[in-house]
């Protein structure tokens, strides 16, 4: 009888690339099909280039929708229904706050003031190990300014790190000072870092994450006319540095925020009753890549608002989705500079919006750098390729 | 598309599985990708008719083929499309569509399927 091909005839390139485009939970799944499948999925290899895939396509992205105790998550290419999530910290009370994403993991903290490491997609979480408060008297200041959490990816050692800056000023000298601590994955604890020399504009902002770092927005003193600055904690090599504005911006009283917009830092200029601009960093730390991606006048086409947050591009990256109030969603046309209002089924009315990718990404440290070194990465593929093609894809006869 | 690879493909002696009908899809699909590239509503109805007349053998073949002739759409749409068709499956019918044999020992199965038991929520009957 003639040789008849079946799906276990495909390369294993082909066939990675139709795992790609099944969603998380089918991958899940697929694992239990058989052994070869199970290994291909849960190896290092796939699930890095699986979210390089996603990375790369803008495919298999979330919108998580936070208010008080209740997490939805809803896909940013349908935007059609909200699903609720269940998420690991419960306690006696359920309110979470999320204080990152990176990669497919949230970072999440609830009133008793756990925190854990969530990948949503595959369901498992690790529990940090508790951080004390750190004191303002330690540092001769007399009460705690703010306290502000950055969570992100450390591509050169593979690690996800999690950044409290714990901020102390003393009204009467003006004085101010910090304690930076970070967690690491990899390390499994947490670890003093070097002083931040800037003052926390925003007393509970989280850090946004771009480039391999994360930034907030500062001044340089403790002092009400200061100028507003941003600045970044690269992931690597945990310095704080300070990251240039657009020229237009330095030096002005229009208030910002940062923000970040595929892997760009973004900035948005709010200029009150005026109109809301919003600059990207094309190339990072390179000022004069900064360009404004959108200006909206305050009455114009969106309605009115207070407060406009950029959140991330369409997949054809022809719209930007913008969160207005905390309480709409809009796709902004950055050709036609119209806009679509967003309806959600099953959408809170007041929320707090976080991108998240699903991703495979397990919540622990991998045992092997793969992908770092592209030949290490390759023999690993290959060797994953043949163990796969070896160990009896059964051919139907 | 170019034409010395498709000659190339039919010259191939490891291609003996290639018929005229496989070339008789495949050829066609340049032109009627582009037509139906703007409209996915058709798009969807493509798919599903593909679905319903190609069974998994050729739907194999075409995926080779257009992965030979390095045919980027075509491959796009075709590994999309058996992804679409083993989403809200079991992993029986998934077994079947790849022609795989479960190779686990008898608790494996059992111990994966229970641990991840929220994946298999929401599966159509075969």
């Amino acid at each position: 009888m003639a040789h008849q091909l079946s799906m276990a005839d495909l390369p294993y390139e082909v066939l990675t690339y139709i795992l790609f485009k099944a969603p998380v939970k089918t991958l899940i799944k697929l694992r239990s099909v058989s052994k070869p499948l199970l290994s291909l999925i849960d190896s290092p290899c796939f699930i890095r280039l699986h979210l390089r895939y996603s990375i790369a396509t803008s495919s298999n992205v979330t919108v998580i929708l936070r208010k008080e105790s209740e997490l939805f998550s809803v896909s940013l290419e349908s935007l059609d229904a909200a699903d609720e999530l269940a998420h690991p910290l419960m306690c006696y009370s359920n309110r979470i706050r999320v204080l990152g994403s990176a990669n497919g993991l949230l970072c999440i903290t609830n009133v008793a003031e756990d925190i854990a490491f969530w990948n949503p997609s595959i369901k498992k979480h690790k529990v940090l190990p508790f951080l004390p408060v750190d004191r303002p008297c330690d540092h001769g200041m007399s009460m705690c300014g703010a306290r502000a959490y950055g969570f992100g990816y450390d591509s050169v050692n593979d690690d996800y790190k999690l950044v409290r800056i714990s901020q102390f000023v003393d009204l009467e000298s003006e004085g101010f000072a910090s304690e930076v601590k970070v967690f690491s994955l990899r390390a499994n604890e947490w670890r003093r870092v070097e002083e931040m020399n800037y003052v926390l504009c925003y007393m509970k902002k989280n850090g946004s994450l771009a480039c391999g770092a994360l930034h907030w927005v500062v001044t340089k003193k403790f002092k009400l006319d200061e100028f507003d600055q941003i600045v970044s904690f690269d992931l690597t090599d945990e310095i704080f540095r300070e990251l240039p504005l657009p020229k237009c911006l330095e030096d002005q009283r229009v208030q910002i925020e940062v923000g970040a917009l595929g892997d760009c830092v973004s900035v948005t200029a709010d200029y009150h009753d005026v109109r809301v601009d919003v600059w990207v960093m094309k190339e990072y730390r390179v000022k004069e890549s900064w360009f404004m991606l959108l200006s909206i006048a305050r009455t114009e086409v969106v309605g009115s608002f207070k407060y406009l947050r950029p959140l991330a591009y369409s997949k054809s990256g022809k719209e930007v989705l913008l969160v207005l109030d905390n309480q709409r969603l809009v796709w902004y046309d950055l050709r036609t500079k119209r806009v679509k209002n967003v309806k959600i089924l099953g959408m809170p009315d007041l929320f707090e919006a976080e991108i998240c990718l699903a991703s495979l990404v397990p919540v622990e440290a991998s045992r092997r750098r793969c992908g770092k070194k592209h030949n290490l990465g390759e023999e690993n593929h290959k060797k994953k390729r043949d163990d796969f093609l070896s160990e009896g894809f059964k051919l139907v006869l | 598309m170019k034409f010395c690879t498709v000659k190339q493909y039919f010259d191939d002696e490891n291609n003996n599985n290639v018929t005229n009908g496989i070339a008789t899809t495949v050829i066609p699909l340049p032109n009627k990708h582009l037509k139906i590239k703007a409209n996915n509503k058709e798009m969807e109805q493509y798919e599903q008719e593909l679905l319903r007349n190609v069974m998994p053998q050729e739907l194999t073949k075409l995926i080779l083929a257009a992965n030979y002739l390095n045919f980027k759409e075509a491959l796009d749409f075709f590994c999309r499309t058996v992804a679409n068709a083993i989403q809200n499956k079991s992993v029986d019918y998934v077994r079947k569509f790849f022609g795989l044999e479960s190779d686990f020992e008898p608790g494996e199965e059992e111990k994966l399927c229970k641990e991840f038991a929220w994946s298999f929520e929401g599966v159509d009957e075969d």
